[in-house]
């Protein structure tokens, strides 16, 4: 802990140098920054992100660079009438599914799935978490009553049980349920993670709105007369920035994991989607991937390195925006 | 699956003597009957208002008459409206019903009772819970310690890119991996099922538990061994260590004695938690291994329609979270003496 800087413009480059140069105070986001560009896996981390997205947006480039679409057929290999899938070679890079469709393709437009559903689910949680949290611990009482015990209470159902349900019922029918606010694909699995996820920012931001309730400047403002909106989201919403930003870019990996176990399970995702939830699954049929171990290794490859490149920049900008740097 | 990390436990109100326990511990007990009240009405309002698969046609046999198609739904009671249905289950949940307390009814899929059904999957659950539970333990606390006390070495690195990598890894995409590399290439580990230890002997139980274990522990190892460093780091800087440090004791009891005491309590929150959540079955890990588990069964009860199963899986597995919560905060008491009851 000791070799953490102390946020202050004090520790600058004054005290340092021989020559007198003028002290410049460093604001909390050069601060921040610094300590951000020093940690070199988050800096890995955020490269291979903005790869993905890139990926994830010139998939169709891909598909017509390659000469497959993603749901293209290519029933290619038959040893002695059997259908098996073909391995990599130099026409389907990650060989082909059961059904002769290019995994090289699929896994691409994979991250499209994987990347919309985690920052439109995330997104969805952080808006209401956000609300609800900042609300329960500026007004207290029997507000905060009700939406602690709301977050309890999701905290404690059996998350992927009720996702599985939810996904279910809302795919049976085109209009999809709850009055047509969930309907199938994406945005259905986007809802459904949402709504079991915005506890987690919920909570976090309930507790920080507690602390900064009692300080000073938030006093100020209610002597001047400030509305509670403006209190809420003028002057406690710009500090709560930090912590929002460290919660949500870790809840975005394990959102990432939620929708590829839902479509794991084969729930969720419509079937011509292609998804590496989906296409592990593919690979477990019939333990199919114990001959056609490609059909596993590249979608769990690219899922893995997705989770842990979100994990490692969500690290890092956890250290760089704790200044007590307790966890480095 | 495990959620999202999660921030510290609320701490217990300060307070203090036994009544205060006690009444503690009774407000606690209605708040978690409370808890599964409203979540076997979610779950009701889910499941029975928008079922994924109307039940009564499942069951009704191939191309029913209206007429047998009244008797199925009488007969599952699903002709009565939905309050009433609701409130007979809990009635039943508290008073039992036919088969016994707690009555948690009859199971559309297998027509039997939900309590015998659910007999035969508990072990399967326990033993894949309990296992990992302990590998995790052993797994995770000691790096996470020695990645703490090392700090900043090779050892601490290659620990925590462990943790970072298993925190990462999707628990399905592990367990198919493993199953391909230490079933199927390599021949160590036995295959997928579930053989219970009564009827196949203790060694075959064992053989096919170790790879389901190894696979759930590896991601809460790594969530844990990352808690134990960060705690421990944390209260390596306390004042009471350096007073300890001051005092002549051996860095090695500093650490053991007064360091490890107050960083690992939080974990003991954590793992109450996430044992209860694994009680209600680990739905991911029981279908890639096939374990005819309570997860398994809740997530084929859904495709089937078999209601009752899902409203008794939900209704164990919420019990399990909220009674762990409890006895956890409990234990935390005792644990840490700067808790005290309210």
């Amino acid at each position: 802990m000791a070799t953490v800087q102390a946020p202050s413009p004090s520790a600058g480059p004054a005290d340092t140098g021989v020559t007198q140069v003028a002290v410049v105070g460093r604001s909390p986001w050069n601060l921040f920054w610094s300590r951000f560009v020093r940690d070199r896996a988050a800096l890995a981390g955020a490269v291979l992100i903005g790869e993905l997205i890139v990926l994830a947006i010139v998939a169709p480039l891909v598909a017509k660079m390659v000469g497959h679409g993603p749901n293209e057929l290519f029933p290619l290999s038959v040893h002695g009438g059997i259908y098996l899938p073909t391995g990599p070679s130099s026409h389907f890079w990650f060989g082909g599914d059961q059904n002769g469709r290019d995994v090289f393709v699929r896994t691409i437009y994979g991250a499209r799935t994987s990347l919309v559903v985690a920052f439109v689910a995330t997104g969805f949680a952080m808006i209401i978490g956000v609300v609800l949290g900042t609300i329960a611990g500026y007004f207290g009482g029997w507000i905060d009553t009700i939406i602690s015990r709301v977050i309890d209470i999701v905290l404690s159902l059996p998350l992927l049980l009720f996702a599985i349900g939810l996904a279910t019922v809302c795919s049976t029918t085109a209009t999809g349920c709850l009055g047509g606010l969930l309907q199938p694909g994406l945005s259905l699995v986007s809802g459904i993670i949402a709504l079991f996820t915005w506890p987690y920012i919920g909570r976090i931001v309930r507790g920080q709105v507690l602390s900064l309730r009692e300080r000073e400047f938030i006093q100020a403002a209610h002597a001047m007369g400030a509305s509670d909106a403006r209190i809420m989201f003028g002057e406690l919403l710009p500090n709560l920035v930090a912590p929002i930003v460290v919660y949500t870019t870790l809840i975005i990996p394990s959102n990432i994991i939620f929708e590829a176990s839902l479509s794991f399970l084969g729930v969720g995702i419509p079937q011509t989607t292609p998804s590496w939830g989906r296409m592990l699954s593919d690979a477990t049929a019939n333990n199919l991937f114990t001959y056609a171990w490609w059909m596993m290794l590249f979608p769990g490859v690219f899922l893995l390195l997705t989770t842990l490149a979100f994990n490692l920049v969500g690290d890092g900008l956890r250290d760089a925006l704790d200044p007590r740097g307790s966890r480095r | 699956m495990r959620g999202p990390p999660q921030a510290a436990p609320a701490p217990v109100p300060s307070g203090s003597d036994d009544w205060d326990m006690w009444r503690y511990v009774a407000r606690r007990l209605l708040w978690v009957v409370f808890v599964l009240l409203v979540i076997s009405a979610i779950t009701y309002v889910i499941f029975f208002i928008m079922p994924p698969v109307n039940p009564v046609v499942l069951f009704a046999g191939k191309s029913p008459t209206p007429t047998i198609l009244a008797t199925v739904s009488h007969q599952f009671g699903l002709d009565k409206p939905v309050w009433e249905q609701y409130l007979l289950f809990v009635k039943h949940v508290f008073l039992g019903d036919q088969y016994g307390w707690p009555g948690l009814g009859f199971s559309f899929q297998y027509r039997e009772s939900i309590r015998s059904l659910m007999a035969a999957r508990l072990p399967v659950t326990a033993s894949l819970a309990l296992g990992a539970a302990l590998v995790w333990l052993v797994i995770g606390i000691p790096i996470g310690v020695a990645s703490a006390i090392k700090r900043r070495t090779l050892v601490d690195r290659l620990a925590m890119g462990f943790a970072l990598f298993f925190v990462s890894a999707p628990v399905f995409w592990l367990g198919l991996m493993f199953l391909w590399i230490f079933w199927f290439r390599l021949g160590w580990a036995a295959g997928t099922g579930y053989y219970g230890f009564t009827t196949n002997g203790f060694g075959t139980w064992l053989n096919h538990m170790v790879m389901p274990w190894v696979v759930l522990a590896l991601l809460y190892a790594a969530f844990y061994a990352r808690m134990a460093r960060g705690n421990l780091i944390e209260t390596m800087g306390e004042d009471y260590i350096r007073t300890a440090r001051a005092k002549g004791l051996s860095e090695r009891r500093v650490i053991f004695r007064h360091g490890l005491r107050s960083s690992l309590t939080p974990i003991v929150t954590m793992f109450g938690m996430d044992l209860g959540g694994l009680m209600g079955g680990a739905i991911i890990t029981e279908t890639v291994f096939n374990l005819q588990g309570i997860g398994q069964w809740a997530y084929q009860s859904v495709g089937t329609g078999d209601i009752p199963a899902i409203l008794a899986v939900t209704l164990v597995t919420s019990f399990a979270i909220t009674f762990a919560n409890l006895v956890v905060d409990i234990v935390y008491a005792y644990l840490d003496p700067r808790v005290r009851y309210s």
